[in-house]
């Protein structure tokens, strides 16, 4: 008994040890105390860490690439808040951490280890720059695999379409093959990244999507075997909505216009200079 | 039956009627059917004005009858047809498609018989003879030689002969529609006395199940009823030689040189046919959904298909068109319409002949195209081959779904279509999601969700994902309920037309006394008596009646898409 005892605590000491020095890592799971080996590159960073310092590092290490919010920092490794700032700081300091911003949380300050590039979960993949939207560069491409679209949907003369066995309808491979090679963008996208462009166009209305006929000698560019789906485009036409042509269809006031209201069409200034334009 | 509808409803009895009339028919557009006695009551009217009024109104077909039996003695109420008085609002168009489908004659039936409502062909003849003895030398095929001012005997003969034809036409083409005693009384009465008289029948109350197959047997009584054949026409046998119809269609049976041909009861009363006009116009509509996906030519060619299948059609809201044959097709197609060369063949399909098919290979082509279209329109009709049947109910949805959209992209822009698009694609969906896969920043998506909801084209469902419904814990699912939007939609149109018939009356209240003068026969006849700044205000009055009238069309035409197809 006393001999297992002994064991023990010397298994502990050593452990302690080995945990100063930064080879083992102890957790505590339901109130046991875990230790963990580590591999030997990973040693050496955190070696060089004591005490609370080498507990944050871990913990942010072990969040990979999705990075950890300070608050859940402080729940997890139940450290005072000023303690974690600190540690923070010094890890920020040896440039062993960095700190992120999420799309999700645009508010949350994030952490992760300084050599890991930030998942597409957090960055918001290549449509976002400084955490938000970049509209713009999303309605230039969007506006530029419409065209590439319309070009391959119909002959060059406009009153003439194509048969029905036409096949050279274009894949999301195909548009994202035009792009990058016409260098529209300057950032690398996924075929699954031109599919969101293209499911975009889709709601606008501007293009169909539909199963390609099957044909043999249908050579994929990228390997890519399991989006059959082609495109096809709709010729724009003008929008035009006869209500819009009256004050009516674009009066801020119309919910209060009554017929014999305080506003009304008896004496409505839009239609008097509506009606006035017309001679 | 909303407030703008009610309006609007007044304002055109207002227009085409009187202010007496008027009184009148907002009483019962408001309080709903009533007998003459509270009629006068809250009118204030005297009961012979009241009756007057209402026998305009049922003259017209805007006003129908029911007689209930009230103990001892027999009680007539009075109410408003609502769709008829509404498709007053197109009168315009009706006019001119009369005109542009039978000539000059045809507009001037149609003028007539919606200036008296309904009338006899007799009667329709004189009126017009009476008004327009000569026709326009330009625009009359029918009537050859007769020098236009001679009034001799032997040309008004002529020219009646030739009213008579084109009123036959029309009647046979179902633009114009006999008129019966039955026709003013309620239709939702004649429903329930049908089935009073069946449920009479029965020794028991009848049971739910029983009601509905009762209801069910009477519908399709009424649908072979409205199928049977065209009222108010009847077959004589005429010699070939007075016969100059050249047509073959028209002559059905041949016997030596006499012919059957259908001609227009004498003691039958006529009014104009709206719904089949709004038929033909949601044709041409469907047909022109096609000229931005494809091509003219694939307009040409559903056109004419729905042409030929409109003879079949009964009513505006049946589902599928009677099947079209390829053969007759390819016969009725104009000549004009050029099929080899809109169609641009791949070099592998031609061939090393390079030749292109033939015409009828062509139009095979362009049938494959018709089907596989994403809209899904035009089928194949199962089981029968080279048989094409046109899904209506898929295109008036097209069409309303559009009308919408463009409503939407007009007002607001193209990323409200986009979310609108989306919704309509998916069903029910969170702010969240709209964000995603619509590549707009969230903050962007809740402004443009909370626009459309209050425009009335979205709707919101609340799930709460426990039972206390805190909004915190609750999912907000957004979604697009057609039939939701068009009556939302519908309704602003109606107070915007609304809105511009009353500023009419106003304009022309505000030169009531100019008007008036013009009014004076002596001014009729002599245009010199006005003075150069009354003809400058004349001709601004009507600058602008013009504007706001043909705005009002404008959107009675939006309203017939929305809600007529």
């Amino acid at each position: 008994m006393a001999d297992t005892q002994g064991m023990e605590d010397l298994f502990y000491n050593e452990c302690l040890k080995a945990g100063n020095n930064g080879y083992i890592e102890v957790f505590q799971v339901r109130g046991e105390l875990i230790y963990k080996a580590l591999k030997k590159e990973d040693v050496g960073k955190a070696g060089a860490l004591h005490g609370e310092e080498q507990v944050v590092y871990n913990t942010i290490r072990s969040s990979g690439n999705e990075g950890i919010w300070t608050k859940h920092l402080k729940a997890k490794t139940n450290l005072h808040e000023a303690v974690i700032k600190r540690c923070l700081r010094v890890l920020e300091q040896k440039a062993l951490v960095k700190a992120i911003k999420s799309v999700k949380h645009p508010t949350r300050k994030l952490y992760m280890l300084m050599e890991l590039t930030p998942s597409v979960e957090v960055t918001g993949g290549p449509w976002f720059t400084d955490q938000e939207l970049d509209v713009d560069f999303v309605e230039q491409l969007t506006y530029q695999c419409y065209k590439f679209i319309l070009i391959k949907s119909y002959p060059r003369d406009s009153s003439s379409i194509y048969t029905p066995s036409h096949k050279a309808y274009p894949s999301a491979a195909a548009v994202r093959k035009h792009i990058m090679e016409k260098r529209i963008s300057q950032v690398d996208l996924s075929v699954d990244d031109i599919t969101m462009l293209l499911d975009v166009l889709v709601y606008d209305g501007k293009v169909e999507r539909f199963m390609a006929q099957v044909d043999e000698d249908w050579d994929d560019e990228d390997g890519d075997t399991e989006s059959d789906w082609v495109y096809k485009a709709i010729r724009d036409k003008k929008v035009e909505s006869a209500w819009q042509d009256c004050p009516c269809g674009v009066c801020p006031v119309a919910d209060f216009c009554t017929e014999d209201g305080p506003v009304n069409p008896a004496g409505c200034a839009y239609y008097a200079k509506w009606l006035d334009l017309d001679f | 039956m909303s407030r703008n509808e009610s309006r609007l409803c007044r304002l055109i009895v207002r227009e085409h009627f009187g202010p007496t009339v008027e009184k009148v028919a907002n009483i019962l557009l408001r309080k709903g059917r009533m007998p003459v006695g509270q009629i006068v009551q809250l009118t204030q009217l005297k009961p012979r004005q009241v009756r007057e009024c209402l026998l305009v109104m049922i003259q017209h077909n805007i006003a129908v009858y029911a007689e209930l039996q009230e103990r001892t003695r027999i009680v007539t109420y009075y109410e408003i047809n609502r769709s008829e008085l509404l498709h007053r609002t197109l009168i315009p168009r009706v006019l001119q498609d009369a005109h542009d489908w039978y000539q000059y004659d045809g507009g001037l039936i149609a003028l007539t018989l919606l200036a008296h409502g309904k009338m006899t062909i007799e009667d329709c003849t004189k009126e017009i003879l009476a008004n327009h003895p000569s026709p326009p030398s330009s625009s009359t095929t029918t009537v050859s030689s007769a020098p236009s001012t001679t009034t001799s005997s032997k040309a008004q003969e002529q020219r009646s002969s030739s009213i008579k034809k084109v009123f036959t036409k029309m009647v046979k083409e179902k633009c114009l529609i006999a008129v019966r005693p039955s026709d003013s009384l309620s239709e939702t009465d004649k429903d329930m006395a049908e089935e009073k008289k069946e449920t009479d029948k029965m020794a028991m109350p009848p049971t739910a199940a029983e009601l509905a197959s009762i209801r069910k047997n009477l519908d399709v009584q009424k649908a072979k009823e409205q199928n049977s054949g065209i009222i108010g026409l009847k077959r004589s046998l005429e010699s070939t030689e007075t016969d100059d119809y050249s047509g073959s269609k028209r002559a059905k049976l041949r016997d030596k040189d006499l012919v059957i041909v259908e001609v227009v009861e004498t003691d039958v009363f006529f009014k104009i046919n709206f719904e089949r006009f709004i038929i033909r116009w949601r044709n041409t509509e469907i047909a022109k959904l096609y000229e931005n996906r494809l091509n003219p030519t694939a307009t040409a060619i559903m056109q004419t298909m729905l042409g030929l299948a409109e003879e079949r059609m009964i009513n505006v809201k049946e589902d599928f068109t009677t099947p079209v044959s390829h053969a007759l097709l390819s016969s009725a197609l104009p000549t004009n319409v050029n099929m080899v060369d809109t169609l641009e063949f791949d070099p592998q399909e031609l061939g090393s002949s390079n030749i292109k098919p033939k015409p009828y290979e062509c139009l095979e082509k362009y049938f494959q195209l018709l089907e596989e279209d994403a809209m899904r329109v035009v089928r194949k009709d199962a089981g029968r081959s080279g048989q094409y049947i046109v899904s209506l109910k898929t295109a008036v949805r097209i069409l309303k779904l559009n009308m919408i959209r463009d409503i939407v992209t007009a007002r607001f822009g193209a990323p409200y279509v986009r979310i609108m698009n989306m919704l309509l694609d998916k069903g029910k969906l969170e702010e969240k999601q709209i964000s995603r896969y619509s590549m707009m920043p969230i903050k962007d998506v809740r402004e443009k969700l909370t626009t459309l909801c209050t425009f009335g084209v979205l709707s919101l469902q609340e799930v709460p994902k426990t039972n206390e419904r805190t909004p915190s814990r609750t999912f907000y699912l957004w979604e697009v309920l057609l039939q939701k939007s068009v009556d939302t939609i519908v309704g602003r149109l109606y107070h915007t037309m609304g809105n511009l018939r009353q500023r009419r009356f106003v304009e022309r209240n505000k030169r009531a006394i100019l008007l008036e003068k013009c009014e004076r026969s002596d001014v009729k006849a002599d245009q010199s008596l006005l003075n150069a700044t009354e003809r400058k205000e004349l001709e601004a009055l009507h600058t602008v009646l013009e504007v706001l009238e043909v705005q009002e069309l404008r959107l009675a035409q939006m309203v017939a898409t929305l809600r007529e197809y």
